[in-house]
């Protein structure tokens, strides 16, 4: 695909890409807080619709259906970010010192 | 209203039909083997609830159809990956393969169906055996080596399942059915454990990552879906009420499974053995599912919340061999059209072969829970329902091995093979029949990411998932940011993430290291002490053949031989020690020399006489006498004897 070649190897296109990046980063996070804080009428409407079924399918377990962390609105990307870097790093720490060989480590 | 339609059990479609591949080529067979597949399709959709086709077996009764949502849901996906993998595989020219692969398949199916632990058996091993022969057609020193490796890790799940069988026939009165284990004995453990050897549960599960990137291109495709998924769903059908002491051992054992495959991805280099991990991670959300319903099942009057356990466990099976097909097809792909297997040695792909870009990203999408794609409908089940249950920890869990799939499958795959460094490999889009088989699998992982309630009606317990609401605000919005964050944080990382060079030990170590101490053991203290037992039988044999040639000359000998030791022991070397010596040479070089004696028979009568005597004197001593004693005295004449030719040597009149 010769159009999206010419379009990823230009550095601009590149830039704005990350620009784009930074926009959804930001725009995720407001709108965690914009249904938590104020719900705008559709969405209200969306969620009790959403939420009337689910007590009636799940009857009295639905107070349950979610923890208090979860309601800090950018729970997610924290959660996500912190995770990652955690995740990354940890496994390529047990990796480095503990199960990464050689590839011929077998055949010897 | 469907009653007039005749249905087989779908286990024969595949396993009859695959033992006629041989007798078509090319065109033919191809055509004959999609047909196999969309007659399988048709056949499990009218296939009526209940149970039928029943065999007697001995004295039991074999049950090949047993049919209702959890199988049929199984059946489906089966059926339509099947036919989704034909046509990835439809250009492989080994009629051999493809009938290893159709064997497989409807062995898979056998199992989904079986009403009866002996038919689970039967299926069982046949799965194992048509499987390890889709890692040997790649014909590498690799791959028979894995092939070994797995079969016998295969052969091990077998012989426990049975064990647990017989044991459970014992413990149930003869009973063979096949329903819910819910309690721990010997005969349930058993066969818990031939279960998730298949389910390749940490640390049961090294046999997956060792032996699928060794298989070839199409057979690997094929194993992804059916090994695992029918054990996910012997666990769901038997375990889903298992706990030991009120434990819920599968829902912990689970959440580990979907860390542990998550870590080891993250370490991965070879792109087959990556997704081979992540296999493992996807089975640990459908184990630790199972263990939510086991969990929630041991409280009173939740079954709700198991059943929506199970819908998720079901929900995400079917999901996953979608798009874990899809993933290992688009690996295949790369593989078949660059000939290279590690992330170190691609990049750039994306110029090349976009389609497959396309199509792998679609996979990476579904996998990692991307609303829009079908992951994120059935994986949010599971992790739902461990909120119903209040469990933090596994909920927890489970959604940190959510960011780590995207971080490798969704990010670090992608990134460093069709994006990153330009490796400036001359490749294209694999052929059209590839193509096809992913753009099948693509296209349900988005139709049932946009219309989920399609998957949602055929799980085990519809009323439970009905008020389901996946694509609610808050969840979307979750997701978008949990998804987002990640890779934002993988950007920065992206140095630190780089694939190495290198390969990752894991509990495969301790089979193919301890077989090397293994092997050790056996070949010195083993085979040593086996032939010290070989030699020294064969001289107690040596010397009865040479003492029967003539005993009375023989002991003489012996009795010489030890003579001469007590003497040189007793006056270190002497002339009469020496000619007593000298003496025996000649009497052991002309040994055996004339067995039979010329005596006179005033001899043989003298020797009767005392023969008669010593025997009237043990006849008459011994009741006197205790054993200790008699070999007292035994030991006296002999030692008696002995010095008397002693005696004889030292004064030089031996011989």
């Amino acid at each position: 695909m010769w159009f999206l070649e010419r379009w990823l190897e230009n550095p601009k296109t590149v830039k704005k890409l990350v620009y784009v990046l930074y926009a959804s980063l930001i725009i995720s996070c407001l709108l965690g807080f914009a249904i938590q804080f104020a719900p705008p009428a559709e969405h209200a409407e969306h969620t009790e619709h959403v939420e009337h079924a689910e007590d009636a399918a799940h009857g009295e377990h639905a107070e349950h259906a979610s923890f208090a962390f979860e309601q800090i609105p950018i729970f997610g990307a924290i959660f996500g970010f912190i995770v990652c870097a955690l995740l990354g790093l940890g496994s390529k720490a047990y990796g480095h010192n503990v199960v990464m060989k050689k590839e011929d480590y077998y055949d010897k | 209203m469907t009653n007039e339609i005749l249905t087989v059990p779908p286990a024969a479609i595949f396993i009859v039909g695959a033992l006629i591949i041989p007798l078509f080529k090319g065109k033919v067979r191809q055509a004959y083997m999609l047909l196999i597949a969309v007659a399988a399709i048709i056949n499990v959709y009218f296939m009526q609830n209940g149970t039928y086709w029943q065999h007697p077996f001995m004295e039991y009764e074999l049950i090949l159809g047993r049919v209702d949502l959890l199988s049929k849901c199984f059946g489906y996906v089966f059926t339509i990956a099947a036919l989704a993998m034909t046509f990835y595989a439809l250009r492989v020219k080994e009629a051999g393969e493809h009938v290893a692969a159709f064997l497989y398949i409807g062995s898979a199916l056998g199992v989904v169906f079986a009403g009866d632990l002996i038919t689970v058996f039967i299926f069982w091993e046949i799965m194992a055996w048509a499987s390890v022969a889709l890692v040997w057609y790649r014909r590498t020193k690799a791959s028979i080596d894995a092939g070994f490796r797995y079969l016998m890790v295969h052969v091990v799940g077998g012989v426990l399942l049975l064990g647990g069988i017989i044991l459970y026939m014992q413990e149930s009165g003869g009973s063979i059915a096949f329903d819910a284990f819910n309690y721990a004995s010997p005969a349930t453990i058993l066969i818990l454990l031939g279960f998730i050897i298949n389910a390749a549960v940490p640390p049961l599960h090294a046999w997956l990552p060792d032996a699928y990137p060794e298989a070839t291109i199409t057979g690997a495709v094929f194993m992804t879906a059916f090994t695992t998924k029918t054990a996910v769903y012997v666990l769901a059908r038997g375990f889903a009420g298992f706990t030991i002491d009120g434990f819920a051992i599968l829902m912990w054992l689970g959440a580990i499974m979907a860390l542990y495959g998550v870590v080891y991805a993250i370490l991965e280099n070879n792109i087959r053995r990556l997704l081979a991990y992540h296999i493992v991670s996807q089975v640990g959300y459908m184990v630790c599912g199972i263990g939510i319903a086991a969990s929630a099942a041991s409280g009173t009057g939740t079954s709700i919340i198991s059943q929506t356990a199970i819908d998720g466990t079901a929900a995400h099976a079917f999901c996953h061999i979608l798009y874990k097909g899809l993933l290992f097809m688009s690996a295949g792909a790369i593989i078949y059209m660059t000939g290279k297997t590690k992330l170190t040695e691609l990049g750039g792909l994306y110029k090349v072969m976009p389609l497959t870009m396309i199509l792998y990203m679609i996979a990476a999408f579904s996998i990692s829970g991307v609303p829009l794609f079908n992951g994120f409908t059935s994986k949010s089940i599971i992790i739902h329902a461990a909120e119903m249950a209040g469990n933090a920890p596994i909920f927890l869990m489970l959604e940190v091995a959510a960011v780590g799939t995207f971080l490798s499958v969704g990010l670090k795959l992608p990134y460093f093979a069709f994006f990153g460094k330009d490796a400036g490999i001359k490749a294209k889009d694999p052929p059209t029949n590839m193509l096809i088989g992913m753009g099948i699998a693509a296209f349900l992982c988005i139709l049932l990411g946009v219309y989920p309630s399609l998957l949602y009606n055929i799980l085990p317990y519809p009323a439970a998932i009905a008020g389901y609401a996946p694509y609610a605000a808050g969840h979307v919005i979750g997701s978008l940011q949990l998804l987002l964050f990640t890779y934002a944080g993988f950007l920065i990382l992206k140095k630190k993430l780089q694939p190495e060079n290198t390969i990752s030990l894991d509990t495969d170590w301790i089979y193919r290291k301890g077989s090397v101490i293994f092997m050790w053991a056996v070949n010195n203290p083993l085979a040593r002490g086996t032939q010290w037992t070989i030699d020294a039988t064969l001289s107690v044999k040596d010397f009865a053949v040479w003492f029967s040639k003539n005993p009375a000359e023989a002991l003489g000998i012996v009795v010489d031989k030890v003579c001469i030791r007590v003497l040189r022991i007793s006056e270190g070397t002497t002339t009469g020690e020496e000619s007593a010596e000298k003496t025996l040479d000649s009497r052991m070089r002309a040994y055996p020399g004339e067995p039979v004696r010329r005596d006179p028979i005033g001899v043989s009568v003298l020797l009767g006489t005392i023969f008669l005597f010593a025997y009237l004197v043990i006849y008459v001593v011994p009741p006197h006498l205790s054993g200790y004693s008699m070999i007292g005295l035994l030991m006296v004449a002999v030692a008696a004897g002995i010095g008397l030719r002693v005696r004889e040597m030292m004064r030089g009149v031996a011989g």
